[in-house]
């Protein structure tokens, strides 16, 4: 995935300039990172190279003139040959949750391995109760529970994996000592 | 992003709990309290010291991997159980000194309880089935229908009246079974694993409706389940490992944001 | 395609739980006093000319024993109906257990021929232990004793020389002798019944890999039982206007009993075949108006299987009324006797003995019934009794649904018997007065109190065995049953 193509998916439906395009993806994509513009410009310059957007000067009469980039022919093509293009499952998994789990339990003693993971689940709770209560309020739109969803479901997959590791390590204990 | 009206505990609380305590007061009035709560099934130790409170309006997420003793807990909590020691506080009674008769009558007049699956009378329709709870109260038939149908529509299953259990999908059933166990306007909705048996969107459906409603009414909810998602519907987590209870806190340097 | 081996099927057929060999234990013990009660016939039917006497009168006169041998074999009939309700007893977890063998891979067939098995074998045992027990008790009881007893010789103007004679005589006919044959065929009778009925019960069985579904009529037929209940009932009430219609007096005997035994076999397809419509208009009647959860719940239960507790106390009704039209047919055969004569009193208190046993019988299939009508919902009633729910609702609810349709039944079966009976004995008896020389006509009292006594009391009996299923609710509402998840 590029932001490249992501901006393309913005531009499926209506031409937009360049801030249109960022505040656009701040919004749709509430959980993620927002776009800086020069990520933005530089992705729209990349594109416009390639052939997939077009680019249009815009009188204005308040200020500069604005730039306005709309999806070409082969812009459309490109996006809908990415849509269809599944994702490869990532190979590495580098989550600092990961690392420091395992770091605590080769590094320190059990008990301060669980300790930390005790914190650890409380934290994820925490963050999780607030997506739930962004969730279920009443002026939440798809995208904002879509997002929340995506996060709960990942907090979810990381406090169900620290409950294995908890259970493990009390398993692998019994077998030490018995 | 929290309700009008109602106090976020975990916010108020946040900052300031110390870190020892086995089951701090949450903020407010407490309405049910835990205290040193051992259970034993015959030879098979199920609880080994449970400490819970339980405040006015507050949601409480009891949970624990299988076997913990977590649904024990509630069940002692609830008073269907009688702690082999210890002490269960609601209001100013100690019902854990009650008898069976007395404790039967609480659970029928000030909670309700709500299991997984299989509570409601399959020969009885939705709306005899919410109503029986007022029924043993003695309300007289009409005035039971009506409420239990108003309450039939709070959980948007009001054009199931007359359907039996055996025709309704999970979900369904949980929101009936939802309106009857707050039908009588419990102070304490006791629910074990509410959604376990739904799919992942029913079983949200039904507990933002459950959440929904008991905040509405002021309801406080012990919630049991195995699941962080379900969890996360309460303003605080307690974990049961073992039959101990172990406060689930909040650890300021690792969410950051949180001071 | 082979079929496990007969080995493999008898190991699936024993494996089971608590509740399994329960049923098992109950089809034994309906077995044994079934086939005890065709022995007793059998050694009634086998008396001969060198056989007796005995100290009950009634075996000596070769015309009353057909009368003794159908009574005993009527008493089978509750007995029978127990050994069919056990095939029920326990059965959620068999159901399971048949449910996991048909996702395992096995036919229908083969799931019907492990049912087929275990009850058969079951009750094979029990057969077996009878017979046992009967032979050794007619060895036990063979001893002579001196006694009086009254004797009947056919004089040849067709009057009757009375005597009484003492003589050696034998409590029951211990002194017959049966042939290899008969007893095979005796224990082998009653397996064989039982094998034949859970194989016909199991056809409306639908043993699928995902459970066991039972295919039920939802609406009980209303319109047949009760045309069949009231043509019969009219029909023997008015026997005297048919009879005349139908110029029965002049016809021969065995007609006469035919027809008649028709209408009484009428009366009996309508009240089995009418115990659903009760239950199921009692329920209508009674769930939407009642303010208590215990009737509501018994009406509603009844709505939705109306058959349940019908079939449970369908051998209590036919105990009733036949009990009844026994009590009516006494009052006709006494009025004009002469009170010193015990003859047709001693025979109608035997009678009613065996009345009193087939109904107690009855209700041991109606206790297997509601029990497990209790074990099958046990996740329900704990829920239930967790929520606030007080037993005493749950136990009165119980009670409501057996007693519910029961009642009306009982009654009308009573009020039928009695009808009948009086219909076909006449209301009126002649009676020839030897001190006047004339005859006069006297009235057959109703038997008020005998009929109420047997309707009552079968009532009771049927409570009492209802609340002894109690049991099992107090162990079933136990919160333990909320941990398992079924």
């Amino acid at each position: 995935m590029t932001t490249g193509h992501v901006l393309m998916g913005l531009l499926a439906h209506e031409d937009r300039h360049g801030y249109e395009l960022k505040s656009e993806h701040d919004v749709r994509f509430p959980g993620s990172r927002p776009l800086a513009f020069g990520q933005v410009y530089a992705a729209l310059e990349r594109l416009s190279r390639k052939g997939f957007v077009d680019s249009t000067e815009v009188e204005n009469v308040d200020g500069p003139n604005r730039t306005v980039y709309s999806l070409t022919a082969e812009g459309r093509d490109e996006l809908l040959d990415w849509l269809s293009r599944t994702e490869v499952p990532s190979p590495f998994l580098t989550n600092p949750l990961a690392v420091k789990t395992t770091m605590a339990l080769l590094a320190a003693d059990r008990a301060t391995a669980t300790d930390f993971m005790d914190r650890q689940r409380a934290a994820h709770l925490q963050r999780m109760r607030e997506l739930t209560k962004q969730k279920l309020a009443s002026g939440a739109s798809l995208s904002d529970v879509l997002a929340a969803d995506f996060a709960l479901a990942h907090l979810d997959a990381d406090v169900r994996w620290l409950e294995a590791a908890l259970e493990r390590i009390v398993h692998l204990e019994q077998e030490v000592t018995t | 992003m929290t309700h009008p009206g109602i106090a976020s505990p975990e916010q108020s609380r946040t900052g300031s709990m110390p870190r020892e305590s086995a089951d701090p007061s949450p903020s407010g009035s407490t309405v049910l309290s835990v205290r040193s709560a051992v259970y034993s099934y015959g030879s098979e130790l199920a609880l080994e010291g449970a400490n819970v409170s339980l405040g006015r309006g507050e949601i409480l997420a009891i949970t624990g991997p299988s076997g913990s003793g977590k649904s024990t807990l509630m069940l002692v909590a609830a008073g269907v159980l009688k702690p082999t020691a210890g002490q269960v506080t609601y209001n100013d009674r100690i019902i854990s000194n009650e008898n069976e008769r007395q404790r039967s009558r609480l659970r029928r007049s000030d909670f309700g309880i709500l299991f997984q699956f299989g509570q409601l009378v399959p020969e009885l329709t939705a709306v005899e089935n919410v109503a029986l709870p007022l029924l043993l109260s003695g309300v007289k038939r009409a005035k039971a229908r009506a409420a239990a149908t108003a309450w039939l529509d709070r959980f948007d299953v009001a054009d199931l009246a007359t359907s039996r259990p055996p025709e309704m999908s999970g979900g369904q059933s949980q929101r009936v079974a939802a309106a009857r166990a707050l039908v009588t306007e419990p102070t304490v909705l006791f629910a074990d694993e509410p959604t376990g048996a739904l799919d992942t969107v029913s079983g949200e459906l039904v507990m933002s409706e459950i959440v929904r409603v008991a905040r509405e009414a002021g309801t406080s909810i012990m919630l049991i389940t195995h699941s962080a998602k379900v969890a996360a519907y309460g303003d605080r987590e307690i974990v049961v490992r073992d039959g101990r209870t172990t406060e689930s806190m909040i650890d300021l340097e690792a969410t950051g944001t949180n001071a | 395609m082979s079929s496990p081996s007969l080995a493999t099927s008898l190991r699936l057929a024993i494996a089971g739980s608590r509740s399994d060999r329960m049923r098992i234990a109950l089809t034994a013990i309906g077995a044994f006093a079934t086939t005890v009660l065709f022995c007793l016939a059998a050694s009634v039917a086998f008396i001969g000319e060198a056989s007796g006497p005995y100290r009950f009168d009634v075996l000596n006169q070769p015309g009353l024993r057909p009368g003794v041998i159908i009574s005993m074999l009527a008493l089978t009939i509750p007995t029978l109906v127990f050994v069919g309700q056990c095939s029920r007893f326990g059965a959620p977890s068999r159901d399971r257990r048949l449910a996991r063998l048909r996702m395992a891979g096995a036919q229908p067939s083969e799931v019907a021929r492990i049912v087929a098995l275990e009850t058969g074998l079951a009750s094979l045992l029990g057969s077996l232990a009878g017979a046992g027990t009967f032979f050794i008790a007619k060895r036990q009881f063979s001893t002579e004793h001196v006694a009086t007893i009254t004797t009947q010789t056919e004089l040849g103007g067709g009057g009757i020389q009375i005597d009484e004679v003492t003589t050696t005589v034998r409590l029951l006919p211990t002194d017959v002798t049966f042939t290899a044959w008969s007893i095979v065929l005796l224990v082998a009778v009653v397996p064989l019944l039982a094998t034949m009925f859970s194989s016909i019960a199991l056809r409306k069985v639908i043993v699928s890999p995902f459970g066991v579904a039972r295919t039920q009529p939802t609406a009980p037929p209303t319109v047949l039982p009760a045309v069949l209940f009231g043509a019969g009932t009219l029909a023997l009430v008015g026997w005297s206007t048919i009879s005349e219609a139908l110029d029965l007096h002049r016809r021969a005997l065995p007609i006469v009993v035919i027809v008649s035994f028709c209408f009484f076999i009428m009366i009996v397809a309508g009240l089995i075949t009418g115990g659903g419509s009760i239950a199921a208009a009692a329920g209508h009647f009674i769930a939407p108006r009642t303010d208590r959860p215990s009737l509501l719940i018994a009406g509603r239960r009844l709505i939705s299987a109306p058959y349940t507790s019908a079939r449970a106390t369908t051998s209590v009704l036919l105990a009733v009324f036949i009990g009844s039209a026994v009590q009516a047919t006494r009052e006709a055969f006494l009025v004009g006797t002469d009170p010193t004569d015990t003859f047709y009193a001693d025979t109608f208190d035997l009678l009613n003995v065996v009345l009193i046993a087939a109904i107690v019988l009855s209700a041991a299939s109606l206790l297997v019934t509601t029990t497990e009508a209790v074990v099958e919902r046990r996740r329900n009633l704990a829920a239930l009794t967790a929520a606030g729910t007080p037993r005493s609702t749950l136990a009165r609810s119980l009670l409501a649904e057996t007693l519910i349709p029961l009642v009306p039944s009982v009654l009308l079966a009573a009020t039928a018997g009695v009808l009948s009976a009086r219909g076909l004995f006449g209301t009126r008896v002649e009676t020839w007065d030897p001190s006047t020389g004339r005859s006069t006509w006297l009235d057959v009292h109703v038997p008020l109190v005998e009929t109420a006594t047997l309707a009552v009391g079968a009532i009771i009996v049927c409570a009492v065995v209802s609340s002894v299923s109690f049991g099992a609710l107090q162990r079933s509402v136990d919160v333990s049953e909320l941990r398992t998840a079924a």
